[in-house]
Formats: C-alpha cells, sequence, structure tokens
C-alpha cells in the first residue's frame, strides 16, 4: 500500500482493536444468562475461605530485575544504529565503537554476576 | 488519493488482518490439540466438522454464550480494561508482517524493531490482569510473567541486532531479500537458537510457563477472567505464536525465498513448521522452576548474545559477502 497509508496503519489499527475488544466483552452482556448464588462473585481461591486481600507489598527482588532491565535495554538501544550501518561503513571504526560498547555492558553484567544480584533463590 | 478512499482501504485492510487473525487462532487451537493428541498417542477432537476442524468455532460460539463475572473484590476498570490491552498487539503486529515482497498491510522501515516494541503491549495487559484481579494466584502469575519477560527481551534484543547488523536494515523485505543465497540460520546460527528460545519465552509458553502454571497457580493472571474476557487472552496467545514463528521465518529462515512454489506458499509453509515445533516443544519438555528460568537467562543466553554480537560484528564487517 501507499507510504501515507502506512503511516497511520499502527495509529487507527489500534483504535479499530481496541473498539473490536470493547465489542467482544460487552457483547456476552445481552446473550449469556445471569446466574445467582452466595459465592457467585467472590475472588477465587480453591474454593476456600478467602485469607484478605492480594494487595500486599510483594517480593522487592522483581525490582533488581527491572533496574537491571531498564540498564541493559537502554543501552542495547543504543547499539542499534551503530549495528544497522556497520556493514556499510567499510572500517573498523563502528566495530571497535560496537565493541567498547559491548565491553562495557559486559562488564556491567560481571558486576551485577558477582553482586549475586542476578541470582534468583 | 482522496480521504474516502484512503479510508476504505484502512477498512479492507483491517477486515482481512482481522479475519486472519480469527481463522489462525481457530486452526492453531485445533492444531495443538491434534499435536498434543499425536505426542500423547490420543485422537483429539474428532467429532464437530472433518477431523474434528470445526470443534474450535464450537466453543467460541460457547464462549460467547458464557457469563462475565467481575468478582466484587477486583479493581473494576482495570479489571474491564485488561483483556483489550493484552489483545491490542495482536493485530497490530499481523499488520506489520509482509508475506511476500510488497503483499501485505505494510513493510515498516523499522519493522523488526517495532515487532518489539509493540509485541510488549500485551506484557501491560497482564499486568493489569494480574493486579486488578486481587487474586493472589493472579498477582502471582503477572507478576512472573513480568519478570520473566523483561528479562529475556534483552538477549532477543541483542541477537536480533546480529541479525540487523547482517542484513543493514531493519525493514523485513530487505532482510528477506539480503537472504537470497543463504538464510541467516546458517551464518548466525547461535542467534536463531537464542531468538528463538527467548520468543517461546515471551510467549509465555511451555517449558517457560511459570505464569501460568496450571499445578500452582490455577491459571496465573486469569484466573478471575470468563467468557470472552478470557477468549481475548486466548486469542492473543495463539496469535503471539503466529507472529513469533513468522518472524523467526523472515530473520532466520529465508522468509518467502525458495524454489518453484509461489512466495506466499513458501512463507506460510516455513511459519507453520516453525509453529510446529513450537508445539512440539510444550507438549515435549516439563516446566521449568522460576529460579532456573531466570539464572538460565541472565548466566547463559546473555552472555552468549553479547558474545555473538561482539564476534560476528568483527566477521561480517563490511565487504564480506553473503
Amino acid at each position: 500500500m501507499m507510504e501515507e497509508i502506512q503511516r497511520i496503519v499502527p495509529f487507527s489499527f489500534g483504535l479499530g482493536t481496541l473498539l473490536f475488544g470493547a465489542i467482544m466483552v460487552t457483547l456476552p452482556l445481552l446473550l449469556s444468562p445471569r446466574g445467582k448464588g452466595r459465592f457467585r462473585d467472590e475472588t477465587y481461591e480453591s474454593g476456600e475461605p478467602i485469607i484478605g486481600e492480594a494487595w500486599v507489598q510483594f517480593r522487592g527482588y522483581y525490582y533488581m530485575y527491572a533496574l537491571i532491565f531498564v540498564a541493559f535495554d537502554v543501552e542495547t538501544a543504543f547499539i542499534v544504529p551503530c549495528v544497522t550501518v556497520l556493514r556499510s561503513y567499510g572500517s573498523w571504526l563502528p566495530v571497535i565503537e560496537v565493541a567498547v560498547f559491548l565491553i562495557v555492558l559486559s562488564l556491567s553484567l560481571v558486576y551485577a554476576l558477582k553482586k549475586k544480584v542476578l541470582h534468583w533463590t | 488519493m482522496s480521504i474516502v478512499e484512503i479510508i476504505i482501504r484502512l477498512i479492507i485492510a483491517f477486515g482481512a488482518v482481522f479475519t486472519f487473525v480469527a481463522l489462525n487462532a481457530l486452526f492453531l487451537v485445533w492444531l495443538e490439540r491434534k499435536v498434543s493428541a499425536l505426542i500423547q498417542q490420543r485422537l483429539g477432537p474428532t467429532e464437530v466438522g472433518p477431523a474434528g476442524l470445526l470443534q474450535t468455532l464450537a466453543d467460541a460460539v460457547k464462549l460467547m454464550g458464557k457469563e462475565l463475572i467481575t468478582p466484587t473484590a477486583v479493581s473494576r476498570t482495570v479489571f474491564f480494561l485488561a483483556p483489550i490491552i493484552a489483545f491490542l498487539p495482536a493485530p497490530l503486529l499481523v499488520a506489520a508482517i509482509p508475506i511476500a515482497k510488497g503483499v501485505g498491510v505494510s513493510d515498516l522501515n523499522v519493522g523488526a524493531l517495532y515487532i518489539l516494541a509493540i509485541s510488549n503491549i500485551a506484557l501491560l495487559g497482564i499486568l493489569m490482569a494480574g493486579w486488578s484481579s486481587n487474586n493472589k494466584y493472579s498477582l502471582l502469575g503477572a507478576m512472573r510473567a513480568v519478570a520473566q519477560n523483561i528479562s529475556y527481551e534483552i538477549p532477543m534484543l541483542l541477537s536480533l541486532l546480529a541479525i540487523i547488523l547482517m542484513a543493514g536494515s531493519m525493514k523485513f523485505s530487505d532482510i528477506v531479500k539480503a537472504q537470497e543465497t543463504v538464510p541467516f540460520v546458517l551464518l548466525q546460527p547461535v542467534a536463531f537458537i537464542i531468538y528463538f528460545i527467548c520468543s517461546i519465552a515471551e510467549s509465555n509458553r511451555t517449558p517457560f510457563d511459570i505464569p501460568e502454571a496450571e499445578s500452582e497457580l490455577v491459571a496465573g493472571y486469569h484466573t478471575e477472567f470468563t467468557g470472552m474476557r478470557f477468549a481475548l487472552f486466548f486469542l492473543a496467545e495463539y496469535t503471539q505464536v503466529f507472529v513469533l514463528s513468522a518472524i523467526v521465518t523472515l530473520l532466520f529462515l529465508g522468509g518467502w525465498n525458495g524454489p518453484l512454489l509461489p512466495p506466499a506458499v513458501w512463507f506460510f509453509l516455513k511459519t507453520y513448521l516453525v509453529i510446529f515445533v513450537v508445539m512440539w516443544l510444550r507438549w515435549t519438555y516439563p516446566r521449568l522452576r522460576s529460579d532456573q528460568l531466570m539464572n538460565f537467562n541472565w548466566k547463559m543466553l546473555l552472555p552468549a548474545a553479547i558474545l555473538n554480537l561482539l564476534i560476528s560484528s568483527v566477521i561480517y564487517r563490511g565487504g564480506f559477502p553473503g
């Protein structure tokens, strides 16, 4: 298809999908039966009486992974343009730049591994 | 081009993509049941339609008639939005995949990067589902899904970079064109293995299905979702399986390149072969423990991916043929 249409495809498809999803989850309201029962709207907990809420303080360990993910992901994003032109550039310069970047990146990985931050227990 | 024409073209494309998403999910659910039956020496669905082909359609109609239960304890708005957001990336991803040269809804200049960026919206949907349910199983499942997905994202991106390096472009048609003589699976075998493992992990399927591990978490993040809400998660998952296989085909297996048969046929043949392998893995391997899963990623895949990119940037720098 034409360039100008391609440019608006993600946006318009996103809108269309949201609309489709909204229709899909409201349509059964017209089609489905309404059940009754004392425990129908209770949270599922294998049939046992519910103990407390699920919105509690969560294991902080996940936070470490999130932090490291942000560091690595942003750093990786910086290599993308360099890698794209690497072959057509025709000299060692981008190779050396990528290498320096990756070595620094792996140093932080080595540090995290040494500190046992990435060791799930 | 007039505005009416643009709108008509968009609606046709949208309709085509949605028809494909629906048909593909119907077929893949049937295929999954048949493959599992084959591996476990059962028959699978046989009653509805020829060889049980219409079984999934019957199931879909059944799901339409199911009641949508919203438990009293949930966060209502987020609970309502979660399945919709989880389904949001599916058509967006299918729309970005070219089937053959010039065939497909769009072939973006940043195609490969776009796929990675958009597919992570599903993760937001999963987190919304898990948190809003106010259910311990759901929350645990969602947190596991997030930790797993963001971890496997990095080696995936790094192995994708090795492919971008080879092709010198992020556009799928250029990447496929660069594989006309030799597919990248032979030139970048390590990147292929890493990418394949990571993309299975990203789709939360066995052996990486700890987010919805039935034996410990009931159904993980979609425990509280009934009827069509559950169906949207399901639809999203099976579309993701197709998308990941299509991307593996485009990046590593030479896309629509092949002798004799038309390009689109080659593309679908390769894609459904990869889908079969993904299903085969699911019904063959046991589930990983969460510590094994995380440590495997950070201690094996990530260093391997960094080394692979480093070595291939030295080997394949300017002027290397192929």
